[in-house]
């Protein structure tokens, strides 16, 4: 029973800080992918932004 | 599901909405593997993720262990081990425990780590989450090798002098794989070990048009190390369910996948929203999602067949909870059908 015994708030909780601190916990995933690209000498595609985590929250070019 | 040809199998990220139970929701997971188990599916890659109330399942390897009792044929392996949390001796003492405990059903995922946020609690910088993949990895199939000692430094794990003390049980090893989401890098890692490769981007924005691509730079790389890739050990992840007719499976995923697409992809984890008005049948027409009849589940597999130009080994179907568990399950049944 979840609701009364607690038993899913810690899941509730990670959630909550993600949320509230995303730009800040996720932000530097955007770079990461992005010298992924850079550093194996290719192109970063336009698509990218579209299925990174954290990209959201980072201008595009700010990366 | 037979001897030869595709494999078939599940992803099990697990994902589970928040509010859940979570001792139930593993529990759920277990049935489902002995479900697909009776069904006759090859295979279930089964995550590990630390934070962000989703995907609860922190250690793959002590899922594997119970659900290899539980279970007589499936195979069982990590979709994925993020390398980067871990010494890499241990990863490799722990498969090869395992390859041991079922007899040569394990199999080894390895990644960077998908959550940036697991990486964050942890003090690792996400820029350096691939290089210690990279090698972790290498170190991990020296020490599988078995034949002499390993000796490396690296700035975040030292080995000495290292040998396993057990061999693996499969012969030689058992099968690794990579993931490979966005970047080009998991195909480059597969690559330089002729691994396998599992293509988790696939199911996303823009990833069926970069199938082909992206196994032409494992197979470049490869050609450059010496080694070569096997489009037998190619899994392509998609989100899948099947019902009667195709109005049905819409019908019976569309809150679902909505409920986790927002509140957790782009509310939590900070994906950019899509723009389609019906993200679901878009996704079908995309080759992104697989939902509709067994006949548009067979269109959809062919034309992705075509894209990947040349084929790949396996489709691991992306476990969720779109839809009840009754159409849930029977969803698996019918495609097994």
């Amino acid at each position: 029973m979840p609701r009364f015994q607690d038993s899913a708030e810690p899941l509730i909780a990670s959630n909550r800080w993600i949320r509230d601190n995303r730009r800040r916990v996720l932000g530097n995933n955007v770079e990461a992918v992005r010298r992924a690209f850079t550093d194996t000498g290719r192109a970063v595609p336009d698509e990218y932004r579209f299925r990174t985590v954290g990209a959201q929250d980072i201008d595009p070019g700010e990366g | 599901m037979a001897q030869r040809g595709m494999k078939f199998g599940i992803f099990l990220a697990p994902f589970h909405r928040l509010g859940e139970n979570p001792t139930l929701a593993m529990a759920r997971d277990m049935e489902l593997i002995e479900w697909l188990d009776w069904l006759g599916y090859d295979e279930a890659w089964i995550g590990e993720h630390h934070s962000a109330g989703w995907e609860i399942i922190a250690s793959p390897e002590i899922f594997i262990g119970l659900a290899a009792d539980r279970t007589r044929h499936i195979k069982l392996g990590s979709g994925v081990t993020s390398l980067p949390y871990h010494h890499p001796f241990l990863v490799a003492q722990r498969f090869v425990q395992l390859d041991h405990m079922t007899r040569g059903r394990v199999m080894l995922g390895c990644g960077p780590g998908a959550l940036p946020s697991d990486a964050y609690m942890m003090g690792i910088e996400p820029v350096h989450l691939r290089r210690r993949m990279e090698e972790s990895l290498e170190a991990i199939i020296r020490l599988l090798r078995c034949d002499e000692p390993v000796t490396m430094q690296t700035d975040w794990f030292e080995l000495r002098e290292a040998r396993l003390h057990l061999a693996p049980y499969s012969d030689p090893r058992f099968p690794i794989s990579v993931a490979s989401t966005i970047t080009p890098f998991g195909m480059v890692a597969a690559g330089k070990h002729g691994l396998g490769v599992l293509s988790i981007g696939a199911g996303l924005p823009g990833g069926p048009e970069a199938m082909a691509k992206q196994w032409r730079i494992a197979e470049e790389t490869a050609a450059q190390h010496g080694t070569s890739m096997d489009r037998k050990e190619w899994r392509i992840v998609v989100g899948m369910h099947i019902a009667e007719d195709d109005e049905q499976a819409l019908r019976q995923v569309r809150a679902g996948e909505r409920l986790e697409t927002t509140t957790y992809f782009e509310q939590t984890l900070g994906r950019v929203p899509g723009t389609s008005q019906d993200p679901v049948r878009d996704g079908v027409e995309a080759l992104t999602t697989l939902v509709g009849s067994p006949d548009t589940a067979i269109r959809v597999i062919e034309r992705l067949l075509a894209a990947s130009e040349g084929g790949f080994g396996g489709m691991l179907f992306r476990a969720h909870e779109w839809a009840n568990r009754e159409d849930t399950l029977k969803s698996y049944e019918l495609f097994a059908r």
